[in-house]
């Protein structure tokens, strides 16, 4: 049996909605084990990203509790959980979120101090080798968000959360950019979840 | 802090103004700093100079040594107490002429024993010696043309003096010092005033001063070079600018990069999301403003010890390389505490608010 990785248990969670409390996330449980790609479909506001937030240790729930590979980490202090994040969790944001003064194969080797071979193969891997001294002004749509990727799976995370990877690109090369995150997942054996409003990416 | 460099290199346009702003700035203060020195030493710098620790003046003289007068049986006791440690100083402020129908030059005569610790460095010519009516001059009065061998006329008594020699940085009062013998000095007061009492302004004495001599006052040196009329009011009021620009260059340097990083609250907010700390966010914005702050500074200095060199004699201007590093490692202190404001603003970025989501 796959171990478990994420482990979502009866979250809850509200916000402060005028006068009134919404609540966004009602009860929720979700386990996601190695090797596995869980995709959320749903509309905007319908709660995906503050569920995100939560997995990914940026968002404390109301109620509930949050366990990482078998380990409670609801209730660690603000500083572990960076520590977790950086360690444990490799993100992939809508608009890929590059630091525009770093280039492509910085990203990883500055921010996360993965080795230039590393950052080779993993290029390589996402069919984007000729980009990697390039800086992200010159890059297209496309091939920024395949940096986000190898950037998420460039530590030993063994957990990937991926907001809205697809939002800022065509259909085909959304599908594309999906196709890559599951290849990566399968290949290197994480968890993974991605949320999304685009009712294709399911299918695919 | 790799991260900090980082973007100070890709985005040295930017930089290159605002490191623009406090190099022009930095050497605004440095010279203020230059001028401020130098107008203290135009005022002290012959007191400054003396290889002295104390001064004894007559009672009631309010520090002053031109108002002091010593009598002769006060002077006696001085030197019987101090020996070859203590030396008479009188301070006059006269005019002088290259002939007779030169313009009168300023001039404040410091009259001292020749064979005392008092004979300044000569840089040209002889030092001052027991002979009469011989005379060594501030270099000052080198730029106006006068040379060692000439002859320059007291206008007040008509006494003629020989230049023997030339010192450096040998003023009083803003005015620069003639110095002669004690004995050149009371003939020169003898010709102008035939009455004159042959007295001493006050006994300059190395090391530690013993007992108070009845109807004396003794000073530190500092005491004294404080009391020049004009002396504290001057450097006050210049050093008060000068540290002003110092805090406001710096808080120039903070708000600038505080307005900068409001503008990257988002890359901050990616950062964070991805596990960096804030010790190393900390070390990025830091690392960035210090290295505004030095290398600013670092040029402002070269291009201010580099204007000295070719500033006119007449300028006061002095710059001791220690006030120069204190007023560069304050205004970086300052600097860093300043970027404090950024650090403040970056902890409280919430990445998941600043990432965004479908809910927000």
């Amino acid at each position: 049996m796959t171990k478990e990785i994420l482990s979502l248990k009866n979250i809850e969670k509200s916000y402060q909605d005028g006068q009134s409390m919404r609540t966004i996330l009602n009860h929720v449980d979700l386990s996601v084990h190695e090797g596995e790609f869980v995709a959320i479909v749903g509309p905007s506001g319908c709660g995906k990203s503050t569920l995100l937030n939560i997995a990914g240790m940026m968002l404390s729930p109301d109620q509930g509790e949050v366990d990482l590979c078998g380990n409670n980490v609801t209730s660690l202090p603000g500083r572990k959980w960076t520590k977790i994040r950086k360690e444990e969790i490799g993100f992939i944001f809508q608009n890929h979120q590059l630091l525009p003064y770093l280039k492509a194969g910085e990203q990883l080797s500055v921010l996360l101090n993965t080795n230039r071979q590393e950052v080779e193969q993993l290029f390589r891997e996402l069919e984007i080798e000729n980009i990697i001294d390039q800086y992200p002004s010159k890059l297209s749509g496309g091939e920024r968000q395949r940096v986000a990727i190898a950037r998420a799976f460039a530590t030993n995370a063994r957990l990937i959360l991926a907001d809205e990877p697809t939002a800022s690109l065509d259909s085909e090369r959304g599908r594309h950019a999906v196709e890559m995150i599951q290849m990566e997942v399968h290949k290197r054996n994480k968890a993974a979840i991605m949320v999304t409003h685009d009712e294709r990416n399911g299918g695919w | 802090m790799k991260l900090g460099f980082r973007e100070l290199r890709h985005n040295w346009k930017k930089y290159l103004l605002i490191e623009i702003i406090v190099f022009l700035m930095m050497f605004m203060v440095l010279f203020l700093s230059g001028l401020v020195k130098g107008l203290g030493r135009a005022v002290s710098s012959g007191i400054e100079n003396m290889q002295a620790d104390h001064f004894i003046l007559k009672e009631d003289s309010e520090k002053l040594i031109t108002l002091s007068s010593l009598s002769k049986e006060q002077y006696e006791e001085i030197q019987n107490e101090y020996q070859d440690k203590a030396t008479p100083l009188d301070i006059q402020r006269m005019y002088f002429q290259k002939n007779k129908d030169a313009e009168k030059e300023n001039v404040t005569y410091f009259a001292i024993d020749p064979d005392s610790f008092l004979n300044p460095d000569v840089y040209e010519g002889k030092a001052l010696s027991s002979k009469e009516d011989q005379v060594v001059l501030d270099d000052d009065f080198a730029s106006d043309g006068i040379r060692v061998g000439d002859t320059i006329i007291d206008t007040a008594s008509g006494i003629e003096l020989k230049v023997s020699g030339f010192t450096k940085d040998a003023m009083y009062g803003h005015t620069s010092i003639a110095y002669i013998s004690t004995d050149t000095y009371q003939k020169i007061m003898k010709a102008v005033n035939p009455a004159y009492q042959e007295t001493v302004h006050a006994a300059v004495v190395q090391g530690n001063v013993k007992a108070k001599i009845d109807g004396t006052e003794h000073y530190t040196k500092a005491e004294i070079i404080k009391a020049i009329p004009g002396y504290q009011a001057e450097q006050m009021t210049i050093t008060m600018i000068e540290w002003l620009l110092v805090v406001i260059t710096a808080l120039v340097i903070g708000i600038f990069f505080f307005v900068i990083n409001l503008q990257k609250e988002k890359e901050f907010g990616v950062l964070k999301a991805i596990g960096t700390g804030m010790g190393s966010l900390v070390g990025q914005i830091v690392s960035q403003v210090c290295f505004i702050a030095v290398f600013g500074a670092l040029l402002a200095a070269c291009l201010v010890v580099a204007m000295s060199a070719v500033l006119p004699v007449t300028m006061p201007f002095y710059l001791q390389a220690s006030q120069a590093v204190i007023v560069l490692a304050a205004f970086v202190l300052i600097s860093i505490l300043g970027s404090l404001a950024t650090v403040i603003r970056v902890a409280k970025i919430d990445p998941a608010r600043i990432i965004g989501g479908d809910f927000q």
